[in-house]
């Protein structure tokens, strides 16, 4: 993957997701955040981090980002959530509009 | 599982037994079928299954061919010619039930019993009646699909997948009961209650018990092989069928064919006239059929228009006589068709109606949610929307409980929103509501809560502390159908802060606890939703209405009593302010409210003028001259005519964001072209049932409003892939074609986080 197009997300722990572009576009705060004309710090260097976003639940929006754009190309499976996980997940998606 | 026989021969037996046919194929046809439903599909076709066949022709010459039925070869018989045979000549009794079933050999005149049979006038009559009359009729609808209860049910006719006749009445899909019948029960040819029970029968509105049973006077002038059919003993409870006489079986098989042909040429001309008569049976009552004698509007001296100044569509000086004009121009120049000029995109055309909806994180994360809700410990840290979310979809899937709403009480929340308490008892109200901490109450929303005596509990609740609901904004009772005047007087005096108050359906509610609320909370009230409160006699609280001095939501739909003389003052009272008026089904009401509404609200938003009959295109004018900044219009069942609806919306449209134009008859394409032109701000629309707008038309809005979201076509069988496949618009989802899901974009386009509509939060 080259450079251009890809976005490092980063978590409350540090930890850092690199990962295409137009995955990480299926999010609408991440989109304004990267496309627009605005200079928001985050579009001069690829990277936006989440303070209150834990590690573990910032991997599973990676993994929608990814399962988002291939079910919009045809292919619909199911993409399962551990129980754990739903409720954190459910206010991080809803902080980022996705 | 069924016999190939029956299969066939149910369907005919059934359809030959009060059976309604809906034959169509052609839009005449089906514009017989004009009911506001969900899904209709209608489909017949050459070389359709027997009975769709047959049904299309609308009588009830089902033939069987007991012989011949190699499986469903149905489908290439071009005419139904194979079908029409009932080579089911032997007569005997074995071959009763087919026979029977027929009902209408068209071969032999057959003339059955009342239910099956012939009447004098020589129509064909289609009668459906209701399951709860002895006789059941079967609606010969889908073969396949659903019954009533939901459960799918087998075709008997495999055909049918492909040619399936759908009377788009809601989401039942009326099981062709072919198999479920037994044909060959017995040598008898009786329809028992058990095999009628059988059947699945639709709403109690279907039961048009026509009297005159189907006609099949297909007078062949019978030569004595004809077998004719008399009718005998209309034996209503029975549905024996008898035939009279009949010919021995070697010497028709042949005058079968001859006749057929006959036949078939006199099915047509039945057919019409059938369809006639079956469209009557569907007809509504047209309630201004019911006119009483306008009494002198007396109040009207005072109103804003006096009888003299009630003037001819376009003669005002305004905006929409001078869009009237235009219109009437560009019609005179070319025919409205001509004006939509739109080609399909032809890069499109292997486009599926559906673009799979990417379901959202949150909506996934939501569900998984709500499938794990016994678990959850906490909503601490969740935000009033996202527990809004999970309790809608907890309520959708009756998965609301006590323990959720445990939840949603701890601590001191601000909003507790629950749209379906029906779960709720009144234990488990003293142990959640009761107790929880609601001084910082803003929202109550505890809709549908019919179990809970309300009154009392109220009374206990409000008993052990005084001030309760001191924060309380907006209420919300929706469907409290046991709280009563008290109970809400009660509630009321420990709500002093509050703005928004929903009691729609609250059928105990009279003009008493409205006249309690004038009093307490008079100029502070903001929003009122009575609708479908039945006991409300609408004159009687107009002394109430006058102190409601700014008023912004009133939802008044259902109510009866609600006239002219009570638009009048209310608006003359509260218009300045009134952003949302609600005036569904308020039948009475004629165009002398839109001129008030026109003449008071100018910052009406948002209205809903749904069938009201009276209503005519001199309202609309007055609506356009005064309203001009309107937003959500839901028009359903108006007599508009397409030039002042072109009009309306060319002079006032332009802030249109949502427009219901449901089973308008008249509207088409200047409507159309005008839309495309002015209202680029269109999120959603719905033209269900407007059966003249074409597919040009559609394509011509679609492609000019670009922000639209969501599009409804419901009924709309003249709207086809050309439309789909050749639009260009990349966001629009279109809803109410065939077969396709209709549930997945209920939440497109729901705000979120408001809480008074609008204004704010004291």
């Amino acid at each position: 993957m080259k450079k251009e197009d890809t976005v490092k997300l980063i978590s409350a722990e540090g930890f850092e997701f690199v990962i295409d572009k137009k995955a990480a576009m299926v999010s609408q705060t991440i989109r304004n955040m990267l496309t627009s004309p605005g200079s928001f710090a985050e579009t001069e260097h690829g990277e936006v981090t989440f303070p209150e976003i834990s590690t573990t639940i910032l991997e599973k929006i990676c993994q929608y980002f990814y399962w988002s754009l291939q079910y919009a190309s045809g292919k619909e499976t199911e993409f399962h959530i551990e129980p754990e996980l739903t409720l954190e997940l459910m206010m991080a998606a809803n902080y980022l509009h996705t | 599982m069924k016999r190939v026989n029956e299969s066939v021969e149910g369907g005919s037996e059934n359809l030959g037994l009060k059976k309604v046919k809906f034959s169509n194929g052609n839009d005449e046809s089906c514009a017989a079928l004009d009911r506001n439903e969900a899904e209709e599909r209608v489909l017949v076709e050459d070389g359709g299954i027997d009975s769709a066949q047959v049904d299309k022709i609308g009588d009830l010459s089902e033939i069987l061919v007991p012989e011949s039925i190699d499986g469903l070869s149905v489908g290439c018989v071009k005419e139904s010619n194979k079908w029409d045979l009932d080579l089911n000549v032997d007569l005997s009794l074995g071959n009763e039930e087919e026979e029977k079933g027929l009902g209408f050999d068209l071969n032999f005149p057959v003339c059955t019993t009342k239910d099956v049979g012939i009447s004098e006038n020589k129509s064909v009559i289609i009668d459906i009646l209701s399951d709860d009359s002895d006789e059941e009729v079967e609606i010969i609808g889908y073969s396949g699909g659903y019954n009533e209860k939901g459960k799918q049910i087998e075709s008997g006719l495999p055909h049918n997948s492909a040619e399936t006749l759908s009377l788009g009445l809601g989401t039942y899909r009326i099981d062709d009961v072919f198999g479920e019948s037994s044909v060959v029960n017995g040598g008898e040819r009786r329809y028992t209650r058990e095999e009628k029970g059988k059947a699945s029968v639709v709403d109690s509105w279907l039961s048009l018990k026509a009297k005159s049973p189907v006609d099949l006077d297909l007078q062949f002038h019978s030569s004595d092989e004809l077998i004719r059919i008399n009718e005998p003993n209309e034996d209503v409870d029975d549905g024996t069928w008898q035939l009279a006489e009949w010919a021995p079986r070697s010497e028709s098989a042949e005058r079968l064919f001859r006749q057929e042909e006959r036949a078939l040429r006199f099915r047509e001309s039945l057919n019409r006239q059938a369809l006639r008569e079956t469209a009557k049976r569907f007809a509504r009552v047209k309630n201004s059929d019911q006119n009483k004698v306008n009494e002198p509007l007396s109040f009207l001296r005072q109103a804003p228009l006096s009888r003299s100044e009630v003037q001819e569509l376009g003669n005002t000086q305004g905006p929409f006589s001078e869009a009237l004009k235009m219109v009437r121009e560009r019609t005179s120049k070319r025919a409205a068709k001509q004006l939509i000029d739109w080609k399909p995109c032809l890069e499109n055309q292997n486009r599926s109606a559906t673009v799979p909806l990417v379901p959202s994180l949150l909506d996934l994360s939501i569900r998984a949610l709500a499938r794990n809700a016994e678990r959850m410990v906490s909503l601490e840290m969740v935000p009033d929307n996202l527990r809004e979310r999970l309790t809608n979809v907890l309520c959708d899937a009756s998965k609301m409980n006590v323990h959720v709403m445990s939840l949603l009480v701890k601590g001191c929340p601000t909003e507790i929103r629950i749209k379906n308490c029906t779960w709720l008892t009144e234990n488990q109200f003293q142990e959640t509501i009761a107790n929880c901490v609601t001084r910082d109450l803003q929202v109550l929303q505890l809709d549908l809560c019919g179990r809970l005596m309300l009154d009392f509990l109220l009374k206990n609740a409000l008993a052990q502390s005084s001030n309760r609901f001191s924060s309380l904004v907006i209420l919300s009772l929706r469907g409290a159908c046991r709280l009563s005047d008290t109970g809400i007087m009660h509630l009321l005096e420990s709500t002093p802060a509050v703005r928004s108050i929903n009691l729609g359906q609250c059928t105990l509610v009279t003009c008493d606890a409205i006249i309690f609320l004038a009093n307490s909370l008079g100029p502070n009230l903001r929003e009122l939703y009575i609708d479908e409160c039945l006991k409300i006699n609408a004159m009687l609280t107009l002394p109430a209405f006058k102190k409601f001095k700014n008023l912004e939501v009133l939802s008044v739909a259902g109510i009866r009593t609600v006239t002219d003389q009570f638009i009048c003052e209310v608006v003359s009272v509260c218009g300045h302010s009134m952003k949302e008026l609600d005036l569904a089904n308020c039948l009475e009401l004629t165009d002398y409210s839109l001129g008030a509404i026109g003449s008071n609200c100018a910052d009406l938003c948002s209205l809903n003028i749904s069938n009201l009959h009276k209503l005519t295109d001199l309202g609309m004018e007055y609506l356009a001259n005064g309203c001009k900044s309107i937003q959500k219009l839901k028009l359903c069942r108006n007599e508009f005519s397409d030039e002042a609806m072109a009009a309306f919306i060319e002079s006032s449209g332009e802030c249109l964001t949502e427009l219901l134009l449901n089973n308008m008859a008249k509207i088409e394409a200047n409507t159309a072209f005008s839309l495309a032109k002015r209202s680029r701000k269109l999120l959603s629309l719905d033209i269900s049932w407007c059966r003249r707008i074409s597919n040009e038309a559609l394509g011509l809005i679609v492609d000019s409003c670009s922000s639209l979201k969501l599009l409804k076509v419901f009924g709309c069988r003249q709207i086809t892939n050309v439309f789909v496949n050749g639009h260009s618009n990349p966001v629009v989802r279109i809803m109410g074609l065939n077969l396709t899901p209709i549930m997945d974009h209920l939440n497109l386009l729901a705000t979120e986080g408001v809480l008074l509509r609008h204004s704010p939060i004291p």
